[in-house]
């Protein structure tokens, strides 16, 4: 069974860790609208722990940036896997990720 | 609308990577409707359509992921509805591919007509009358093809013509007809033996793909399994033609050489020196410039009608006259009067044009109404003297896998310009 966690830290930052795509989306969504508010204005999410992903990870990227946006949250994706980079641009997404310099 | 710039006068050098047929996989997408469990599809190509396929198949409530291999994991259990709307059929053809399997594994189908075609007509009346023959209930009515059926029933279908997507889309209903379906005068194109195998290893009962007489057992149902799609066979043999009007040398890896026997025939025809093995290809044209050759197309295994327009650029600049001669689609040879405005000496008779080639074709604000026409005005431009200006490249991105980077990869001087 494929999972994943997202955990915060103080400094604005939410890590992702573990797989991040269509087995464990819909928990994490669940466990980021928990988090919602609880942070800056700004806020990252880092997708270095990511072990596999998929378009469902795509999606919840989306997902995400337009429930913290209505949120009034800005949101920013550090670390994004050169696969999930890939998707987004086949599919005409990649202008739409909001990407943190590394 | 984007726009290709390119400099023309460098030798093609290098390797470059096919990717799997856009006409093989959006028929096996569409195919994916017909399994009762998950299957993965690899070796898809990152195509405009594949993705508007996609989209079509996830409003009818199809799950579909793609995973890190950009292999398409398609669920079609989770279907809701099964329409095909008019805004996504008018900007593919193909659309109509769902018709059949909708109708064979859920018992209906609503499917937009699909709108005009550049390049000629392409009707949809032999899918509906074989559809009919096999006992479904159709209505045309407000553009759109209305159909039930309760279960399809085998039938012996002979096509008046021979249609790829015709046979495709009947081959898909009859694998879960009740009895024997027998499709007579059947396309014989690669592609519709890949969509065969594929729906063998999801369980059909298919014999006798690749020739004019295919027979379908039908079966009460079919699994998901994974596919790999086969290489697209035009995309291979349009580098192999962009290296050949350079006079350049290339190896094409992961494709499949057996596919295209009549172009590499036309292309030693033309000077080239060509190898091939299991899944490549090597062509050297020794800086020479290539010959003229005479071209007929024909429905497969014949010359395929989709490198007409990619020989017609190599004749432009080639020793000699060579004479093309179209036999599949009236109205394709829009690139004719573009290629003339770089300077080629190309006189059209009927359906057939007569290139006498000259030493260097002359860069020109070109564009195309159609996807292998845009491909050869990019070839014509690799061999022309300035900057070729290629525009309407939405055309070209229908059909090429990032041409522009892979010819890049090949030493090309090219770009990419966005409106």
């Amino acid at each position: 069974m494929s999972s994943a966690t997202l955990t915060a830290s103080n400094d604005g930052v939410l890590a992702i860790s573990g797989e991040f795509g269509y087995a464990t989306a819909s928990d994490l969504l669940t466990q980021g609208q928990a988090l919602m508010g609880t942070h800056n204005k700004e806020l990252t999410i880092d997708l270095s722990g990511v072990t596999g992903s998929d378009s469902a990870g795509l999606a919840l990227m989306l997902e995400w940036i337009d429930r913290y946006r209505t949120a009034g949250q800005q949101l920013h994706f550090l670390n994004v896997p050169e696969s999930l980079l890939e998707i987004a641009r086949v599919s005409n997404l990649i202008d739409l990720l909001p990407l943190a310099d590394t | 609308m984007d726009k290709l710039i390119i400099t023309g006068g460098t030798r093609l050098d290098g390797e470059v990577r096919i990717a799997g047929a856009k006409n093989a996989a959006l028929p096996i997408l569409a195919a994916t409707l017909l399994a009762d469990s998950p299957m993965t599809i690899s070796n898809v190509p990152h195509l405009h359509d594949i993705t508007t396929t996609m989209g079509l198949l996830g409003r009818m409530g199809v799950q579909l992921v793609v995973d890190e291999r950009m292999r398409i994991e398609v669920d079609s259990n989770t279907i809701t509805n099964y329409n095909a709307p008019y805004e996504l059929v008018k900007t593919m053809r193909a659309s109509i591919l769902v018709l059949g399997p909708l109708l064979s594994r859920f018992g209906q189908a609503e499917v937009s007509l699909p709108g005009g075609c550049a390049i000629g007509s392409r009707p949809v009346n032999l899918h509906i009358d074989g559809l009919r023959a096999m006992g479904a209930e159709i209505q045309v009515e407000n553009g759109y093809i209305r159909a039930k059926a309760k279960r399809l029933k085998g039938a012996r279908l002979v096509m008046d013509i021979v249609t790829v997507t015709g046979t495709e889309n009947l081959m898909m209903a009859a694998t879960l007809a009740d009895g024997e379906t027998i499709i007579e005068n059947a396309a014989r194109e690669p592609e519709v033996v890949d969509l065969a195998n594929c729906l063998n290893k999801m369980g059909a009962k298919i014999t006798g793909a690749g020739t004019a007489s295919i027979r379908i057992e039908g079966v009460e149902k079919l699994s998901g399994t994974d596919y790999k799609v086969l290489p697209d066979r035009i995309e291979t043999g349009t580098f192999l033609v962009a290296a050949a009007i350079t006079g350049g040398k290339i190896k094409v890896r992961d494709t499949a050489p057996e596919l295209i026997d009549v172009i590499l025939q036309k292309l030693r025809e033309a000077g080239a020196i060509i190898e091939t093995g299991d899944d490549w290809i090597t062509l050297d044209m020794q800086g020479k410039r290539p010959k003229s050759v005479d071209v007929h197309t024909a429905p497969y295994p014949a010359f395929p009608t989709d490198m007409q327009a990619q020989f017609t650029a190599l004749n432009t600049v080639a020793e000699g006259v060579g004479i093309i001669t179209e036999n599949v689609f009236e109205n394709r040879f829009m690139h004719v009067q573009e290629m003339q405005r770089m300077g080629a000496n190309i006189r059209l008779e009927g359906n057939t044009a007569i290139c006498t080639g000259i030493e260097q074709l002359t860069a020109a604000p070109v564009m195309a109404t159609d996807l292998r026409a845009s491909a050869s005005l990019v070839l014509a431009g690799l061999v022309a003297k300035g900057e070729t200006v290629v525009d309407r490249i939405y055309h070209i991105d229908r059909g090429y896998d990032c041409i522009e980077e892979k010819l890049a990869g090949l030493g090309a001087h090219i770009r990419r310009i966005p409106d």
